[in-house]
């Protein structure tokens, strides 16, 4: 069943007077439990794609199908809504809160999910024992209670990974998550997505680098606004 | 998760420590100000009743002079003449009246310095001193001239500090005037003359012996028995008074007219400070305000990934004004306990009275809790309208 359905999705930006088209028109399904990769050169469109499939952004024109429900016409304070409850993002350069520990950073999404929501989320569990259960699962039970500058960039990415996931979000959605990282940091940030793909999580990640594509079970691939092979 | 809000909440304000500290002076100063000026005035206020009270509301009071002129300048335009034509009015008593003069008092063994005053019979009725030991004035006191004394506790005391000094003998100048009474502490005016160093004399005594009166008084007193009355009473002595005297040779003393007096001077001093401190407190919002503003703009991929994490716009501007309410309540608090001790240190040499004004520090909370949330809410609407995506892009 489809997770994700894009149809005919449009993105434009304003820049001067000039009205610059980034996606033009982008026809686009994933179902539930994919490992996708989005690929492409930079300029290409692959991080709009992520934001308006994160529903960070609104398309210009098009419909987004999320779990069956239209996203595209909802109004701001709705899409924080989805994003809270359906979406775990891990971005390039981490965005850990410097002066929260590892534990307090994952626990930092549960602040904004509804408070139904977070009753069904978190059953009979409370979110810090499951922040604990998700660092620890991600070998960080040595550093709870770290702050990012004590953590190596591998490490970061680790918290990160684990903020994406406190609210057991429908899709992770990760934007060039290796990019700062070396070669093996990398190799093992990329097993972890491996992982939570095999426990059944839908995971996208957005990347330029073949290297973290070949991990992915379906690569799509961008260029200049449109999907050229998927 | 409230505790972990809270939590998140307080840590972020001390990670951004110069900024707290800085939002923290802004109000601070506001909310010192405030506080000692509503304790300024609530003390001048209660000073201001002690002094009616003092006088007490049925009194009329006389003084020769005018004003900024006391009884002790010198100046003794009053005279028996007038106390005798003031008696003729209906509806008063306990009608008084004294001369007073600084002088030296002494024993055989030592001297000291005091106000020796001449007074009329019902002097210390009418004034409302108590007699501890010993006795009051007799008329028969007056009647034979009697060298006799009421003295205050800070005399016999000095003089006679563990014998009963009933009996004693003072000298006032080179006369020897014998202690027959003693009256009960009265402590200090509210101006700060002390009540307790005074010696009474009567005062054909006084005239014949201490200083030559020439029928002269500094003070005349009375009491109004209906006060329904007063005012009339008061325009009549006002009138007795001014077929002898210029309008600038006596002051009518009443409780309304201290009333007004004092309450013109703290009225005064309200709108001065007040105007100073409100000013303090707005300026402290604009420095919030723009401490917020800075702020914002550096912590702006911290607000985009807060979006991402699924923070409504709502949630944005709360959390913002949140920290600003937060900071103003740790400058309230911080501003409560320097108000507090400059309430101690500032007030007593102002001759104020020291007062901690309830009121004045929930008007400071409240008014600093305002400024703040305020002045910080335009700050926190412009992040609340950051888009999520630029400003994410922002991470330095």
């Amino acid at each position: 069943m489809a997770l994700i359905e894009l149809k005919g999705i449009r993105k434009s930006f304003k820049q001067g007077d000039l009205e610059v088209e980034v996606l033009k028109g982008i026809d686009l399904t994933i179902d539930r439990g994919e490992f996708v990769a989005i690929m492409g050169p930079s300029g290409s469109g692959k991080s709009t794609l992520m934001y308006i499939l994160g529903c960070l952004d609104k398309p210009t024109e098009g419909k987004y199908f999320l779990d069956g429900k239209e996203v595209s016409s909802l109004s701001d304070e709705e899409l924080s809504r989805v994003r809270a409850e359906k979406v775990g993002f891990v971005f390039q350069a981490f965005y850990l809160v410097p002066y929260l520990t590892a534990i307090d950073n994952v626990l930092l999404p549960v602040e904004y999910l509804p408070r139904e929501a977070r009753k069904e989320r978190f059953k009979g569990k409370s979110p810090a024992e499951k922040a604990k259960e998700l660092l620890t699962k991600l070998g960080m039970s040595e550093r709870l209670n770290f702050k990012p500058q004590e953590l190596s960039g591998g490490q970061k990415q680790r918290v990160a990974i684990a903020r994406a996931l406190i609210n057991s979000p429908s899709i992770i959605l990760a934007d060039e998550p290796t990019g700062q990282l070396d070669s093996e940091s990398s190799k093992a940030v990329m097993e972890i997505f491996t992982n939570l793909w095999k426990e059944g999580k839908t995971v996208i990640v957005v990347t330029h680098d073949p290297q973290v594509a070949r991990y992915a079970q379906r690569v799509i691939k961008i260029q200049d606004g449109k999907i050229v092979e998927s | 998760m409230f505790r972990f809000y809270i939590k998140e909440l307080l840590l972020s304000l001390l990670h951004n420590k110069v900024r707290t500290l800085f939002a923290v002076l802004g109000i601070l100063f506001g909310v010192v100000s405030l506080i000692l000026v509503v304790a300024a005035i609530e003390g001048s206020t209660l000073q201001a009743k002690k002094v009616i009270e003092k006088l007490g509301p049925d009194s009329v009071l006389i003084v020769s002079g005018s004003v900024g002129k006391g009884p002790r300048s010198g100046f003794q335009n009053l005279s028996l003449e007038d106390v005798k034509e003031i008696s003729k009015l209906e509806g008063i008593f306990a009608l008084t009246y004294g001369i007073v003069k600084p002088t030296t008092v002494s024993n055989v063994e030592s001297s000291k310095f005091s106000s020796v005053f001449g007074v009329g019979k019902d002097w210390l009725l009418s004034w409302n001193y108590k007699i501890e030991e010993g006795r009051g004035f007799t008329p028969q006191d007056f009647k034979e001239l009697r060298k006799v004394a009421v003295v205050g506790h800070d005399v016999s005391d000095f003089f006679w500090p563990n014998e009963n000094p009933i009996g004693k003998v003072l000298l006032v100048g080179k006369t020897p005037f014998t202690v027959i009474g003693v009256y009960k502490r009265k402590g200090k005016t509210p101006n700060g003359h002390n009540l307790d160093n005074r010696v009474f004399v009567p005062y054909p005594v006084f005239d014949k012996t201490v200083q030559k009166t020439f029928g002269k008084v500094s003070v005349i007193r009375f009491r109004v028995f209906n006060l329904n009355e007063y005012d009339q009473i008061v325009k009549e002595t006002r009138q007795i008074l001014l077929k002898h005297h210029k309008p600038d040779q006596f002051m009518v003393i009443t409780p309304v007219v201290v009333k007004k007096f004092l309450s013109m001077l703290s009225a005064t001093l309200a709108l001065f400070l007040g105007v100073a401190s409100t000013t303090a407190l707005i300026v402290g919002g604009f420095v919030l305000s723009a401490i917020f503003y800075v702020n914002v703009y550096t912590r702006e991929w911290e607000i985009g990934l807060r979006r991402a994490l699924g923070a409504t716009k709502k949630a944005v501007l709360m959390r913002i004004l949140l920290e600003s309410a937060a900071i103003a309540v740790l400058a309230v608090l911080v501003g409560s306990l320097l108000g507090a001790l400059s309430i101690k240190f500032v007030l007593p040499p102002l001759k104020i009275p020291v007062v901690y004004p309830v009121k004045a520090f929930a008007v400071a909370a409240l008014f600093s809790l305002a400024v703040a949330l305020f002045s910080v809410y335009f700050p926190a609407k412009k992040a609340s309208q950051f888009e999520p995506v630029k400003a994410l892009r922002r991470k330095v």
